[in-house]
C-alpha cells in the first residue's frame, strides 16, 4: 500500500474511489431485495417469452431434421412473433427499475470478493451486455435500420443464448437472495423516508404502468384493433390493397421478369416436370381464404387470398403431395427461397395466391404469384414463385 | 439447494458459452468491426451506470424535494414513462443507416403522435392522483394526543 501523500495515477484513482458513495447512502425505499426479486421475475418472465419465441423463429426458418412446426391455429406464428417484440419492448421499463433498483450494490466494496465473486459479476457484465444488445439490436431492426457490421438475425441469435445462459448463472448465484425476497411482502404500507420519491410498491407500480404504456404504444403492429392507438407501430397498413411490403418489387430487382407476359411456373417432382403460364393458373378452380402475414419483425395483418391450393395445383400435374416443396423466387437474393414442410404442403389453406383483397396480387405483393401457408413467418411466404420443385 | 445453484450455475454457463461461440464465429478482425461489435455489447451497461442512473437518482432527489407528496408518484410515474418511450422511440425517429422505405413502414409522424400519446398518459396519472384519497397513517397521533 502507498501512502495516500504519494500522488500518481494509482493514488488518484484511489482517492477517486473514496470519494464514490458507499451502498448506504442510497437510502431511496426502492433500493430493496423485495422490489429488485419482483422485478427480477417479471423480467426473467419476458425474456424467457423473448427467448423460446425467438428460439420457435429460428427453428422454422432453419428447421433441423427433428423440427416441426404445427399449422394450426393459422395465427399461431403471427402470436409468437408478436409476444417476442412485445416482451422485448416491455422489458425496457423493467430492466431500467430492476437495475435503479439494485444500483447501490454497484458501490460496495471490495468490488471483488473472491474468485467466484468475481466469475459471478463477469456473468453479470455478460447479462447486461447481452440485454442491452439485444433490445437495441431489436428495436433497430424493426425500424429496419442498421448502424452495425454484423448480420443482424445470427447476433441477434447468438446474443439470445448469452443472455439466457448469464441470467441463469445470475439466479444461480442469487437463489437465496431471490427467495428470501419474494416470500416477504412488499409492504401495504410504506412508512419509511417520507420524503422518498417512489415508495417500494410505487417503483413497482411505475414500472408496471411504463411496461404497459410502451406494449400498449407498439401493440398496434400485430393487434387489429389498436393500430390507431400504438403511435409507435413500425408498421402501419399503407401499401397495395391495403397490405403493407416489406420488399418491393424493385427493390428486389424483379420488376421486368415479373411483368413479363413469357412468364412460366416451372414445376419439378422426381420423375418430371411441367410448366404453366399465368393464363393456365388462372383457368384452375380458385380459392379464397382468410390467413394473416406475420413479420418476423413482429408486424402482422389479414389478408384475403385468392388462388390455386397448393396441394390441387401438384396432384393436377401428377407430381407427390406428401413430400416438402423447394420454393424458388425470381428473386435471386437472400429471402428468394423457402421450403415448405409436407405438413404444410398438404394443407387446405395453402395456395399459390395470384390474388389478394380482391385485387389482381400487385408486383409488391409478389405478382404473378406467391406462396401463403397458415402460421408460416412472411420471410418464408416467397414472392414471385418461379419454381415449385417436389423433393421426397 | 446447493446442489441446485450448482446444476443452474453449469447449465448456464454451457448455454452462455455456446452463445459466444456463436457470436465470436461471426467476428471479423477487423478494427471497425470489433469497435462496433464491442460497443453494441458493452456500452448500454456502461452507459446506464455512468449516465442513466445518476439522472434517474438526480430526478428522484429533485422529485422528493420540489413536488408535494400527493403528486410525487404521478410525477414519477411519468417521468419514467416518458423517459421509456422517448427511448424505444430513438430508432424510429432516427434510422441511421436504414433499408430503403417500404409501403407500410415508417407511415406515421412519430413525434407528434408519441407527444399526444405521452400527454394522454400524463393525463390518466394526475387524474388519478387527484381523485385518490391521501393514507396518512401517521395523521391520527395528534388528535389521541389532544
Amino acid at each position: 500500500m502507498r501512502p495516500s501523500t504519494v500522488s500518481g495515477p494509482a493514488a488518484r484513482l484511489r482517492a477517486w474511489g473514496d470519494r464514490l458513495p458507499r451502498p448506504d447512502r442510497f437510502t431511496a425505499p426502492g433500493h430493496d431485495v423485495r422490489v429488485s426479486s419482483r422485478l427480477g421475475l417479471a423480467l426473467g418472465v419476458a425474456f424467457g417469452l423473448c427467448f423460446l419465441t425467438g428460439l420457435a423463429s429460428h427453428l422454422i426458418q432453419h428447421p433441423p431434421g427433428w423440427f416441426g412446426w404445427p399449422t394450426r391455429p393459422v395465427g399461431l406464428y403471427r402470436v409468437t412473433q408478436g409476444v417476442h417484440v412485445l416482451s422485448g419492448l416491455a422489458s425496457v421499463p423493467l430492466l431500467l427499475a430492476k437495475l435503479w433498483s439494485v444500483y447501490p450494490k454497484l458501490f460496495a466494496r471490495p468490488a471483488v470478493r473472491s474468485l467466484l465473486h468475481a466469475l459471478e459479476r463477469g456473468a453479470l457484465l455478460a447479462l447486461l451486455g447481452a440485454a442491452f444488445f439485444e433490445l437495441a439490436t431489436g428495436l433497430f431492426n424493426v425500424a429496419q435500420a442498421y448502424p452495425w457490421p454484423f448480420f443482424f438475425p445470427a447476433a441477434h441469435h447468438a446474443a439470445g443464448y448469452l443472455l439466457v445462459g448469464s441470467l441463469v448463472v445470475h439466479i444461480a448465484a442469487k437463489l437465496p437472495e431471490i427467495r428470501a425476497g419474494l416470500s416477504r411482502p412488499v409492504g401495504t404500507r410504506d412508512p419509511g423516508d417520507p420524503g422518498a420519491a417512489l415508495s417500494r410498491r410505487g417503483l413497482l407500480g411505475t414500472a408496471g404502468f411504463a411496461a404497459a404504456a410502451t406494449v400498449l404504444a407498439a401493440a398496434g403492429v400485430t393487434v387489429p384493433g389498436l393500430r390507431r392507438v400504438s403511435v409507435l407501430s413500425w408498421r402501419g397498413s399503407a401499401g397495395p390493397a391495403g397490405l403493407p411490403v416489406n420488399r418491393t418489387a424493385r427493390a428486389a430487382g424483379v420488376l421486368a421478369a415479373a411483368t413479363d407476359p413469357a412468364f412460366r411456373l416451372a414445376i419439378v417432382w422426381p420423375g418430371g416436370s411441367t410448366s404453366l403460364n399465368l393464363a393456365q393458373l388462372r383457368a384452375l378452380p380458385q380459392s379464397t381464404v382468410e390467413l394473416p402475414i406475420a413479420c418476423v419483425e413482429g408486424w402482422s395483418q389479414d389478408a384475403r387470398w385468392t388462388g390455386v391450393r397448393l396441394a390441387d395445383l401438384l396432384a393436377g400435374v401428377g407430381a407427390p403431395v406428401a413430400a416438402s416443396v423447394h420454393v424458388s423466387s425470381l428473386d435471386p437474393g437472400l429471402y428468394g427461397r423457402s421450403v415448405l414442410p409436407p405438413a404444410h404442403v398438404r394443407d387446405r389453406l395453402t395456395l399459390l395466391a395470384l390474388g389478394l383483397n380482391g385485387a389482381v396480387l400487385a408486383p409488391d405483393h409478389g405478382y404473378p404469384c406467391r406462396i401463403i401457408a397458415p402460421s408460416r413467418p412472411g420471410v418464408l411466404q416467397t414472392k414471385w414463385v418461379s419454381t415449385l420443385e417436389v423433393r421426397p | 439447494m446447493r446442489t441446485a445453484r450448482v446444476l443452474l450455475a453449469a447449465a448456464g454457463t454451457a448455454v452462455a458459452a455456446y452463445g459466444a461461440v456463436l457470436l465470436l464465429r461471426q467476428v471479423q478482425p477487423t478494427v471497425p468491426f470489433l469497435r462496433s461489435l464491442g460497443g453494441w455489447l458493452f456500452a448500454g451497461p456502461v452507459l446506464h451506470d455512468l449516465l442513466v442512473a445518476p439522472v434517474v437518482g438526480a430526478a428522484g432527489v429533485a422529485l422528493s424535494r420540489l413536488v408535494p407528496g400527493r403528486w410525487r408518484g404521478a410525477v414519477a410515474a411519468g417521468l419514467a414513462t416518458t423517459g421509456t418511450l422517448a427511448l424505444v422511440a430513438v430508432p424510429l425517429l432516427w434510422r441511421p443507416h436504414a433499408a430503403g422505405t417500404n409501403p407500410g413502414l415508417q407511415d406515421r409522424a412519430y413525434l407528434p403522435g408519441l407527444l399526444v400519446f405521452t400527454a394522454a398518459l400524463w393525463l390518466v396519472l394526475l387524474v388519478a392522483a387527484a381523485v385518490r384519497p391521501v393514507r396518512r397513517p401517521a395523521q391520527p397521533t395528534p388528535d389521541r394526543l389532544s
